[in-house]
């Protein structure tokens, strides 16, 4: 933990003295809001659930994930500061945990700056809390696993612009594989392997507001994998 | 850095990598699910998780589902899973197995007990088709079976199921009889969402004709309707109740006719009416109306002939908001939505040995019509005439139970002209009838299709459930229909006003927020720099 916090706290200064996070948190709350608002015409509809506003969650994160990750270590090594970090008496994953939970945090602040949203429409009609919370929840915990994958897709890129581009093009394998695999009529024996790898198919319980233990599972599978990984890559570019 | 190291990093990565596949293996066998939803939409209740108890034999429940369908959809897992959780708390009771059809050749034997195949679209490639897919549930015991022929939409399946197998166990079902009482209207015609509605909840359901004996085997009686009802009618209906029947009624006090540019009238001296006095629920002949009301889109016409769409508050037509339903009463514990059309205000009446309760009411700003009655949408500005005098909160559905006093006490059994039909001298109260009254007789007609009103339906087969059968059933009923309409704030001044603030909120302050947060760092940090360099530069020349 002390090693870790220090860390953390230093990522966090960086982004928010940087303009790019106020960029991208402002886009965020404009384009969700303007979804939810014009696109799904929530007042017209006039049906109390809050599932259209979550309901671009995935696409959404599938460009904001890695623009938040995208400077984590492709940055470093192209200032060439990856290097000082490994002479540092740090242990390589409370690195890589400071830099995914400050990312973490990012992600979380700009998930509390939508509260509005809900607190608005709930003066409207009678929607379900337990339905909101699962939402949330769920949003947090796929964007914790897309922030890992963002943080391993970092970790192996030479540049930010590589970096970025590469996690947008996993993330939206890895969320939209399970729906394409049913478009394209994927062979059937691995249908159900590929539908499992989706992000977007375990995200789709807490938006009912069920907590299933396997979505959670596999989130947590993820999140860990990715993570684990990246410290991986960290220690082997020491055995070069 | 050494290659024993590095062997040994390698070694533990192939096993966070096997650690990881068995926590994924393991979680699909050992999990649990947590629904947070305020109706419990996705958890069984307590009567399905006891039904083992009713279960002598074993039960086996059957889920044909196409490969293609349970691969491509969410769904059929979702309904695997609460079949399954039947299975996990019946204790050996209940056995669930899940087919493809297709593969195992049943399709043929399941189309005997009404399971058949859907159409469903596919996309493959760049072409639509559609597919014959099956997702049906058997549920069989001893020798006798139930069917849910298309089992698809969670939130209100397990209703279905736990019906069908109380029904399979128990080898009962629900006998009602409908008694329309306006000469305008027909079951067949003017009550098919209802028909189609207790057709799937599986009752069964025959239409009674007026003046013949109610049939022994009926369960419930359900009079909707009551301007033409007479007192020949009524007499078979009464002596029901006498014998420990259970009624539901949809009367009103003022016709309304549609079909004559909304012309309204008193229902006049109507037997019904008189009968429903008796047994202790007043249904007076006036409308009320409210604040708390539909805004429906009516055909009108100018001046020149043109016929245009205008939105209009209709305060006839009630939306009643939860706040004023009785929460004790299990009818409206778990409330839906309600909205009635036309409805008149009704009083319950202290009447010895029968206990009654008024469960749903209008709001407080609700008043009446007592003359004149203008209805018609284009005469807006004579809804309000009677509002001064007659504001307040009125009743508009009760239940009445116990020994209700016969209509017929004391007179002789009534006679048609030209009827062979002789009933015998009326009997005085032998058993606790039950009744429902609701002073609507509009709300649960194909109206309802209308105004989006699905729940009105829902809240008459809860009625319907609560009289004739079991009413332990009632607590999975009542939450599969939640009012989920955008309905808590009536005046239109204030909705817009509020959506206004809404948009302002959410787009405009806090982005705007953010944004200023952002320039106030930026600011902070410029001039920290600038004293910092400031303090360098007198440091500089002090030494």
């Amino acid at each position: 933990m002390n090693s870790i916090l220090p860390v953390m706290k230093k990522e966090l200064r960086s982004s928010f003295n940087s303009p790019i996070a106020y960029i991208a948190v402002i886009f965020f709350l404009l384009f969700t809001s303007v979804w939810f608002f014009f696109f799904q015409q929530f007042f017209v509809q006039k049906e109390a659930t809050l599932r259209p506003f979550f309901s671009i969650m995935p696409a959404v994160f599938v460009v904001l994930i890695p623009a938040l990750t995208m400077r984590s270590w492709a940055e470093e090594r192209k200032m060439g500061t990856l290097e000082l970090l490994a002479t540092l008496p740090f242990p390589e994953w409370s690195m890589v945990l400071a830099k995914y939970l400050s990312s973490l945090a990012i992600l979380a602040i700009m998930l509390a700056l939508t509260v509005p949203v809900p607190l608005m429409v709930s003066m409207f009609g009678r929607f379900d809390l337990g339905e909101i919370v699962g939402e949330y929840l769920g949003v947090l915990l796929m964007g914790s696993a897309a922030i890992a994958i963002g943080t391993f897709v970092s970790s192996l890129a030479k540049n930010q612009i590589s970096a970025f581009i590469i996690g947008l093009l996993v993330l939206l394998a890895l969320s939209f594989c399970g729906q394409v695999a049913v478009w394209i009529n994927l062979w059937r024996p691995i249908l159900p392997i590929v539908k499992w790898i989706s992000l977007n198919e375990h995200y789709g319980n807490f938006s009912r507001g069920v907590i299933d233990t396997r979505d959670l599972a596999y989130f947590v599978v993820m999140t860990a994998f990715f993570l684990y990984f990246t410290v991986y890559n960290l220690v082997s570019r020491k055995w070069r | 850095m050494s290659i024993k190291r590095k062997r040994e990093e390698n070694t533990i990565a192939l096993l966070v990598l096997l650690v990881a596949v068995l926590a994924v293996a393991a979680s699909s066998i050992f999990y649990a699910r947590i629904d947070m939803t305020q109706d419990r939409s996705f958890t069984l209740s307590k009567v399905s998780r006891q039904l083992h108890e009713d279960i002598e034999e074993q039960v086996r429940i059957t889920y044909f589902v196409s490969d293609r369908l349970y691969k491509e959809q969410s769904n059929p897992r979702r309904i695997e899973d609460m079949l399954r959780s039947y299975a996990a708390l019946s204790r050996g009771k209940i056995a669930v197995d899940v087919v493809d059809p297709d593969k195992d050749g049943q399709a043929s034997a399941m189309a005997q007990y009404g399971i058949g195949s859907q159409q469903y679209q596919v996309v493959e490639r760049n072409e639509t088709s559609v597919a014959n897919v099956y997702t049906g549930i058997l549920i069989q015991y001893l020798d006798r079976s139930e069917a849910i022929p298309v089992a698809w939409d969670v939130s209100s399946l397990e209703y279905e199921i736990t019906r069908a197998i109380l029904k399979a166990v128990k080898n009962s079902s629900t006998v009602v009889e409908v008694l329309v009482g306006d000469s305008d209207k027909s079951w067949a015609n003017d009550y098919k969402y209802l028909s189609g509605l207790m057709s799937q909840g599986g009752w069964q359901v025959r239409e009674a004709k007026a003046g013949e004996e109610i049939g022994k085997d009926v369960d419930l009686l359900m009079v909707l309707g009551n301007s033409k009802l007479d007192d020949f009618d009524l007499y078979p209906v009464d002596q029901y109740l006498m014998r420990g029947g259970k009624a539901f009624f949809a009367v009103k006090g003022v016709d309304i006719m549609t079909n004559y540019g909304m012309y309204a009238v008193p229902v006049g001296s109507n037997a019904l009416l008189d009968m429903l006095k008796g047994y202790g629920a007043d249904i007076k002949k006036e409308l009320v109306l409210d604040s708390a009301c539909l805004t429906v889109p009516f055909q009108i016409q100018n001046e020149m002939g043109q016929a245009s769409y205008a939105f209009i508050r209709y305060p006839f037509w009630i939306s009643v908001n939860q706040k004023y339903v009785s929460s004790e009463s299990p009818l409206t514990s778990k409330f839906g939505g309600l909205d009635l059309f036309w409805p008149s205000p009704m009083e319950l009446l202290d009447v010895p040995g029968v206990s009654s309760e008024m469960i749903v009411r209008t709001s407080p700003k609700a008043w009446k019509a007592t003359k004149d009655f203008q209805v018609n949408p284009q005469n807006e500005a004579m809804f309000y005439m009677e509002m001064q005098e007659t504001g307040g909160q009125y009743g508009l559905a009760a239940t009445l139970q116990g020994k209700l006093p016969s209509y017929f006490a004391g007179k002789k059994a009534p006679t048609r002209e030209g009827q062979e039909t002789a009933w015998k001298d009326p009997i005085e109260s032998q058993s606790e009838a039950r009744i429902v009254v609701i002073s609507s007789a509009d709300f649960v007609t194909d109206v309802l299709q209308y105004s989006k009103s699905g729940f009105n339906a829902e809240f008459a087969t809860a009625c319907a459930q609560w009289l004739g059968s079991d009413s332990s059933l009632l607590s999975i009923k009542t939450r599969s229909y939640r009012d989920n309409r955008l309905n808590k704030i009536q005046d239109a001044e204030t909705q817009n006003a509020l959506i206004f603030l809404s948009y302002a909120i959410c787009l405009g302050l806090v982005p705007l927020a953010v944004a200023g947060y952002g320039v106030f760092r930026f600011v902070r940090r410029r001039r920290r720099a600038g004293q910092g360099m400031n303090k360098e530069a007198l440091n500089e020349v002090s030494n």
